[in-house]
């Protein structure tokens, strides 16, 4: 009985595991865009530099690592989500 | 729809634009001898009757640093009096040639390229919204007009709200589907009966600025070649980027950049009743349907993709009480506040790291209501 208790527990966790890890991953994405995108937008639109941009971002977003890039900014949640947004002048910065 | 048909809809039914639903004040002329900030802007002192300890006490607490009592982060402040320019102020590291982010003012940048084409005859008010994916027998969207969709009272289930961290908007702007934002915000069910309920929605201007780019054709060099012919060339606007999804659909909704004194411009387009220097840029009467509520049970504060001033709420971007007044609200602290009994636009461009709406709403009209009505400036 115990055995099949086991069976039944580990499953679980994984089914559990596997939702709770699509939620990160959605909103991860939605993170690492929100950052890519208004980074890159402040940087190569607005002409500052990103030391100054970067208190812009909420605090929230604070686990999104970014990288700065000679036309497009990379933001990532480390194992998670990464999104770049690419300077297409005249356009602005473009979210992929 | 062609071209032709969208015309003799409009032509057959009239624009049906109205006029305000209250007495709201008349929209006043550019005073004879102030010249439309074409080529440059008029620069002048507040006129007589301007309580100018109010407004330096409103003007200080604005700017003043994060954690001062006041609003923080206030990185443009301009206010054009008359036609002219009576206060001019940036935060350090900003100036006349930085371009600002408009979030939700984008939106009445969205609008107004729609009224244009409304004044050309390529789009109707109250023609069925051209959008491809409503036209199948049996679709109830296929009545969806534009003028529904100005208004937010389209009744899609494509709401703002919600979970912040992961709502329509959130997914619209930064997640997978902003890609082809468009087709994300077009997918979407009735979530109400049409034209009764009001939802502040940003997928819906991104569906008005997939119509704008079928409208004008050729891409996005199509809508940013017709957005600099038709808006930024007869107004003098030389700082604005539209920025654009990867499907080449505008970002109507939250993406435009502009300089305080090019948003200024945009603001006096619309104070001088979409005219400009002897040019109509907007249909005849656009102005007045911009600033009259949109008929829905739940709304008093939205107009058409403009803010309504002066409606008690306390909804986030409705924090003035002035005669008539309507203005571009955007996320952080935006404003483009047009105030017709004062001859007044206010821009307040920044963030709001350390402070609420509430305060800032009461700055700002703390400073409005400096500027007394029905004056012009001084010499």
């Amino acid at each position: 009985m115990n055995r099949w208790y086991a069976i039944a527990g580990f499953w679980l966790l994984l089914v559990v595991g596997a939702l709770v890890y699509e939620h990160a991953r959605g909103l991860g994405t939605i993170g690492a865009g929100y950052v890519a995108k208004e980074l890159c937008s402040c940087v190569f639109v607005a002409e500052r530099s990103l030391q100054s941009c970067r208190p812009d971002i909420p605090p929230s977003m604070g686990r999104v690592e970014a990288e700065l890039g000679a036309d497009r900014v990379r933001a990532f949640v480390p194992y998670l989500a990464e999104r770049i947004a690419r300077h297409e002048p005249p356009f602005g910065c473009v979210l992929y | 729809m062609g071209s032709r048909a969208v015309l003799a809809v409009a032509l057959t039914a009239g624009l049906g634009l109205g006029s305000p639903a209250t007495a709201a004040s008349a929209l006043p002329p550019q005073p004879a001898g102030v010249a439309f900030p074409t080529l440059g802007w008029s620069e002048g002192q507040p006129a007589a009757g301007v309580d100018h300890g109010t407004l330096e006490t409103a003007v200080a607490k604005l700017f003043l640093p994060v954690g001062r009592g006041g609003v923080p982060d206030t990185r443009a402040l301009l206010v054009v009096q008359g036609g002219r320019i009576v206060l001019e102020r940036y935060a350090a590291s900003f100036g006349r040639a930085s371009r600002f982010r408009s979030w939700s003012m984008a939106k009445s940048v969205t609008q107004c390229l729609t009224g244009i084409l409304v004044r050309e005859g390529r789009l109707a008010l109250d023609a069925p919204a051209p959008v491809p994916e409503w036209q199948r027998p049996g679709d109830p969207r296929a009545q969806l007009t534009l003028r529904h969709l100005l208004h937010m009272t389209t009744g899609l289930d494509n709401a703002d709200g919600g979970d912040e961290g992961n709502s329509f908007a959130a997914q619209l702007l930064f997640g997978e589907r902003a890609k082809d934002s468009a087709a994300f915000a077009t997918r979407v069910d009735l979530a109400h009966e049409l034209g009764t309920h009001w939802d502040y929605s940003t997928g819906t201007s991104q569906i008005l600025s997939g119509i704008i780019g079928r409208s004008v054709g050729g891409g996005r060099e199509g809508v940013r070649a017709f957005a600099e012919r038709e808006l930024a060339q007869p107004l003098g606007i030389d700082s604005l980027v539209l920025e654009f999804d990867a499907a080449e659909t505008l970002m109507g909704g939250a993406y435009v950049w502009a300089s305080a004194r090019d948003w200024a411009r945009l603001g006096l387009l619309y104070l001088r009743d979409g005219r400009w220097d002897g040019r109509r840029v907007l249909p005849e009467g656009w102005v007045d349907f911009t600033r009259t509520p949109a008929p829905a049970v739940n709304n008093g504060t939205y107009g058409a993709h403009f803010w309504i001033s002066g409606t008690p709420s306390a909804d986030q971007f409705s924090p003035f009480d002035t005669d008539g007044g309507f203005h571009m609200g955007g996320n952080a602290g935006q404003f483009v506040v047009i105030v017709p009994d004062r001859d007044l636009v206010v821009v307040r461009l920044g963030e709001m790291h350390a402070s609420t709406w509430p305060e800032l709403n009461a700055q700002l009209a703390e400073l409005i209501e400096a500027f007394p009505a029905h004056t012009g400036t001084a010499p």
